[in-house]
């Protein structure tokens, strides 16, 4: 099984919440705010399980979970896929055809797979500092124009429904499952600081897009994309394709990650199975295909595999665990 | 196994035969009537002896005063071939080197090594005496790897030389270097250098296993060892360094690395090799620790523009002229109007035209190679831009490309082929494409691993501590308490 390190575990949680973040097409206000942290409070809790349960002894027996989990995976890849190319066309990226970018982000994400865990995840460490520089230009652009008159709360009105939303986008903590095995210390403090680091994230895009776009985060089709537009550090260059080239990146690591760990998950229940990168990135394909057709992303499937992944069946090992300790 | 390889083998393990008759016809037979093999019978005290030698490799004084002047004033009386073998070996010192001759094929090796052969009558081994005197390049400044403060001096084609300029800057007992010989044909020697006190005893077994898992027939260069070092898939970019510069190997020595020395080249390998130290130069070390950190920076930055500039202008003017500023697009619009082809033609052209020309004036003569840059810079890049041929914002981008790739030799093969890849994934899919192809370019980079070692250490793996002279260079006094080693690394 691929080692890996806890540094590792929080770049690609972080980053596969990040793009969540940059897809927003919903206004961005306090009331975000307010749902994101009930939602990151109700994560808190509900982490603790999986957390707890980490147990790496129990990796090559098991087939159900994995494949469950495995199965997950791919549905996120998928998802994560369908949002990136409809935020790239709602954004005006021209692309010769939809057909040929998915071809090409399958491409990177059948690449990805085929290399592994190991370069994937070091290439999360690159994307996070990068992401880092990104928000440094942000910020540099976005201060002088910033107007904190413009930072009024919006009442309470729709903070269960903005906590659900983030719940729903929070899917990728479900990796969770997958990783903490393969940590050899420090998994618990790598999941928490991923968890804070989150919030911290979509609180600095929040302010920052309430104070440079005013009124105008209400009717923007993605709010960061029109920050990004609106907070120019140079005059005599503009700096979003800085933020295009980061965001696709990011969009299409979030897709490559838990598409190779489907590999995995596959391949461990299934050790003679051959070319499973390949047939599992043409399930992805048909995924998005699916999801493009219906037009849904069945957000709420995330939101069960939370629930069911992290929380009840650890929860049920815990129990069981203590059961056969106590005997 | 082929018969040319059989036949090899019997000869590297062929006993030498007792009669010096016997011996002198098999040795001319095994050397296929080279005329370089010299053959010399002489009488020493009664004994039968006879001498050999390669032609052109020995030091003429140094045969005339170590082996000809004693064997001539010899005088044992009544002694056997075994009595003056046993003499010659034990009770007097002829040379410093005089490694031990049983078989045709060390025989060989040692006299087209230079030494003195000296076989006899009735004895089934031989002598040899190191008297080696072939012409050789002197120690001179190397031709990549310039400095302003360092040392001038660099690795030259004889590995022993090369091991003398090691061992001169660490006189450390710890500081350890083994010679074996690899190429069934060539029968280099390559010699194994590490600190036996930090080096890591599971990368010098695999590195010892990977050679011994060299089935070449020569070695001329240190590029033929190379990939037998590094993983098998394909990678943009090496995992094994090289480097003329002997202070610059003894800094990497310092850091438990293993450096290999081949003889016949100047250059050796360093292994592991992280992809930051492509940044790094021995002169940084000796600016002031602000300056140094300027510079590398100033690196970082060349790199992504050598890369990235004429990619993105090209996507940028095809796919997004809206991100670019209306002065600079009013510009470029009148320039390009009036050019005859598209502008990935024309970035294509000039930076294949410019591999060309880089190609040509280092394959070219000297005396010839002056007109290469007559060529260059006058008739195609002037006439070609006053014809309107090409277009001169493109012209200034892929020249600002081509100048912060020189900044960077080492990483000059990736640096090429990523600009052009860049370019193209620019022009056809704009910045998608550079993303997408960005994201391919990091996760090759990011899987190259050798020995466990990934070239992308410190920063991915992050390891703090090691970030002082990555991001920055700290000033010695805190770097002299790090202890650091490659180890540290080890994924």
């Amino acid at each position: 099984m691929t080692k890996l390190r806890c540094e590792h575990l929080f770049a690609v949680l972080f980053l596969m919440k990040i793009f969540w973040i940059l897809s927003a097409d919903a206004p961005l206000s306090s009331v975000t705010l307010g749902g994101a942290v009930i939602s990151a409070v109700l994560q808190a809790v509900l982490l603790v399980p999986v957390v707890l349960y980490a147990d790496r002894s129990a990796a090559g027996s098991e087939k159900v979970y994995p494949l469950v989990c495995a199965l997950f995976y791919l549905y996120l890849a998928a998802r994560v896929l369908t949002r990136l190319l409809t935020v790239l066309e709602g954004i005006n990226v021209p692309v010769r055809s939809r057909t040929l970018a998915l071809g090409l982000l399958a491409l990177v994400c059948l690449y990805g797979a085929v290399l592994g865990l190991r370069a994937l995840s070091r290439v999360g460490i690159l994307l996070l500092g990068m992401a880092v520089l990104a928000f440094a230009v942000l910020l540099l652009g976005a201060m002088p124009n910033f107007r904190s008159a413009e930072l009024v709360t919006a009442g309470v009105s729709g903070l269960l429904s903005a906590a659900w939303q983030d719940f729903c986008d929070s899917g990728s903590f479900v990796i969770c499952a997958a990783l903490l095995s393969r940590l050899s210390g420090g998994g618990a403090r790598a999941v928490y600081a991923a968890l804070g680091a989150q919030l911290a994230a979509i609180a600095a895009v929040t302010i920052l897009a309430a104070g440079v776009l005013g009124r105008l985060v209400d009717v923007s089709d993605y709010p960061f994309f029109t920050l990004c537009a609106f907070s120019q550090p140079f005059s005599v260059q503009r700096s979003d394709a800085l933020f295009l080239l980061l965001y696709t990146e990011i969009g299409a690591f979030s897709a490559a990650y838990p598409l190779t760990l489907a590999v995995d998950g596959f391949r461990s229940v299934f050790p003679k199975l051959r070319g499973a990168a390949w047939w599992l990135t043409g399930a992805m394909l048909l995924g998005v295909w699916g999801m493009t057709a219906v037009q849904m992303e069945f957000s709420a499937i995330s939101a069960a595999a939370w629930l069911i992944l992290l929380t009840i069946i650890p929860c049920i090992r815990l129990l069981r665990r203590k059961e056969d300790t106590a005997k | 196994m082929t018969d040319r390889r059989i036949l090899q083998q019997q000869i590297e393990q062929e006993p030498i035969l007792p009669g010096l008759e016997q011996n002198i016809a098999r040795l001319k037979e095994i050397a296929g009537g080279s005329s370089d093999l010299m053959i010399n019978p002489i009488t020493v005290s009664g004994v039968q002896i006879a001498l050999v030698t390669a032609e052109a490799m020995l030091s003429t004084s140094m045969v005339a005063e170590l082996i000809f002047d004693p064997l001539n004033r010899l005088d044992l009386g009544e002694i056997t071939s075994a009595g003056l073998f046993s003499y010659l070996e034990n009770d007097v010192l002829l040379s410093l080197d005089r490694p031990k001759i049983d078989t045709y094929g060390m025989l060989f090796r040692t006299i087209n090594a230079g030494f003195a052969v000296i076989i006899a009558e009735g004895m089934p081994r031989a002598l040899a005496f190191g008297v080696q005197g072939y012409d050789r390049r002197s120690v001179t400044e190397p031709s990549g790897e310039a400095n302003v403060m360092g040392a001038h001096d660099g690795f030259t084609e004889v590995i022993r030389t090369n091991m003398s300029l090691l061992r001169r800057r660490l006189k450390s007992p710890v500081y350890v270097q083994k010679l074996q010989v690899l190429g069934e044909k060539s029968r280099t020697d390559v010699c194994v250098c590490y600190m036996s006190d930090r080096v890591p005893q599971q990368l010098l077994d695999d590195i010892q296993t990977a050679l011994d898992g060299i089935e070449l027939e020569t070695i001329l260069s240190s590029g033929y060892v190379r990939p037998f070092l590094e993983q098998r898939a394909p990678r943009l970019f090496h995992g094994v360094g090289t480097t003329e510069r002997p202070d610059v190997l003894c800094s990497k020595l310092l850091e438990g690395r293993v450096a290999l020395l081949i003889d016949g080249t100047p250059f050796a390998l360093v292994l592991p090799r992280l992809f930051c130290e492509n940044f790094q130069t021995l002169d940084d070390y000796n600016a002031k620790p602000y300056f140094a950190t300027f510079l590398r920076w100033l690196k970082y930055a060349a790199f992504l523009i050598a890369i990235l500039l004429p990619g993105v202008y090209t996507a940028i003017c095809l796919h997004h002229p809206e991100l670019m500023n209306s002065e600079l697009l009013r510009l470029l619009a009148k320039e390009e109007a009036n050019a005859p082809f598209s502008l990935i033609a024309e970035a294509a052209g000039i930076l294949l035209l410019y591999e060309i020309i880089r190609e040509a004036g280092l394959r070219l003569p000297k005396a010839v190679g002056g007109a290469v840059s007559i060529v260059a810079g006058l008739i195609i890049g002037d006439a070609a831009v006053s014809s309107g041929l090409i277009s001169t914002p493109l012209l200034t981008v892929s020249a600002i490309a081509i100048i912060s790739g020189f900044v960077i030799p080492d990483l000059s093969q990736g640096m090429t082929m990523l600009r052009l890849g860049f370019l193209l994934c620019g022009g056809v899919w704009g910045l998608f494409g550079i993303s997408i192809f960005g994201l391919l370019t990091m996760l090759n980079l990011c899987a190259t691993e050798d020995y466990g070692f990934p070239v992308t250490a410190p920063i991915s793996p992050f390891y703090p501590k090691a970030m002082r002279d990555v991001l920055t260079r700290v000033g010695f006094r805190r770097m002299a308490h790090g202890n650091f080693t490659v180890e540290e690394l080890h994924d």
